[in-house]
């Protein structure tokens, strides 16, 4: 063993523990919620006929306001449950990382008149944020990723026609509600040692 | 650079996935089976094989129960464990500052 192998398993710790604090176990109610918001506020956007760009933009921007604002809660929940800070260095981090996709999707609403495809440039963007994020999160987040980049890739290259809030209902609220259920179901899952 | 101090590497928690399973479990009060496969990577076959040498060592300790009538095993670094890694890594950052000393 070489003294910089001994940097790179010092590395390796220290990111693995960093990685353990977040807050897994959170995970499953902060996208069960946002999932659940997102497909209520794509309900209420069709019934209320939300389609034009303006009301459709502050429509999901509430949306994004309500959903953060409940997994900071949750987050916050969870950090006092666990005595563990709640500005840690790795949530720091995940913050840090999905802050330069916050900031591309408020730029992307200046530069995309259609909705429809504002959604899709919106789940691209999340997709980037997420996967830039996952790093410090179970795998799972960064295959979710790959779903939102999917998911923004096909209405962005099919030129799909429909309800914007169709887009972001199945984007936004139908995938995290499959992850959040996912991560339900496998924290219950049969073990065996 | 001192050899020995490569000697007293503890030849357990070396091996790359072990010392994964053992950073993960230091930062945490428990983890489950399930947690721990996926935050790895690992297959349900070699975490097993990796849980059960750990064990043997007395590093970690493993719970069963029952949730919802289904088994569930949660994992916990035990305290010569703790010691062990904590020595592991004293170690490490010996070999680190000989280095650069050199």
């Amino acid at each position: 063993m070489k003294a910089n192998s001994a940097e790179e398993n010092l590395s390796l710790i220290r990111t693995l523990m960093e990685r353990a604090t977040i807050y897994r176990r959170a995970l499953a109610p902060i996208m069960l919620t946002v999932g659940i918001v997102g497909t209520t506020v794509s309900v209420v956007g069709m019934l209320g006929k939300l389609d034009a760009p303006i009301p459709f933009v502050v429509c999901w921007v509430i949306a994004a306001a309500f959903a953060l604002l409940a997994a900071f809660a949750l987050a916050r929940r969870e950090a006092i449950r666990e005595h563990e800070a709640f500005w840690s260095p790795p949530t720091r981090r995940v913050a840090l990382a999905l802050l330069p996709s916050g900031m591309m999707g408020v730029i992307v609403v200046c530069v995309e008149a259609d909705p429809t495809r504002l959604a899709g440039w919106w789940l691209l963007i999340y997709a980037l944020g997420l996967h830039g994020a996952g790093f410090f999160m179970p795998s799972g987040v960064r295959r979710l990723s790959w779903l939102f980049l999917l998911a923004g890739g096909t209405v962005l290259g099919c030129r799909i026609c429909c309800s914007p809030h169709v887009v972001m209902g199945l984007g936004f609220g139908g995938l995290h509600l499959v992850y959040g259920i996912y991560l339900y179901i496998t924290r219950s899952r049969p073990t065996s040692l | 650079m001192n050899p020995d101090a490569f000697q007293k590497l503890d030849k357990v928690i070396h091996e790359k996935t072990r010392l994964a399973i053992v950073s993960l479990l230091a930062a945490t009060p428990e983890l489950s089976f399930t947690e721990l496969r996926d935050s790895l990577n690992l297959t349900d076959g070699n975490l097993c094989i990796q849980l059960r040498t750990l064990q043997q060592a007395g590093y970690i300790a493993v719970t069963k129960t029952f949730e919802n009538r289904r088994p569930r095993s949660t994992c916990t670094l035990t305290a010569k464990g703790r010691k062990m890694f904590s020595d592991y890594i004293g170690i490490l950052e010996e070999i680190v500052k000989q280095s650069r000393q050199n």
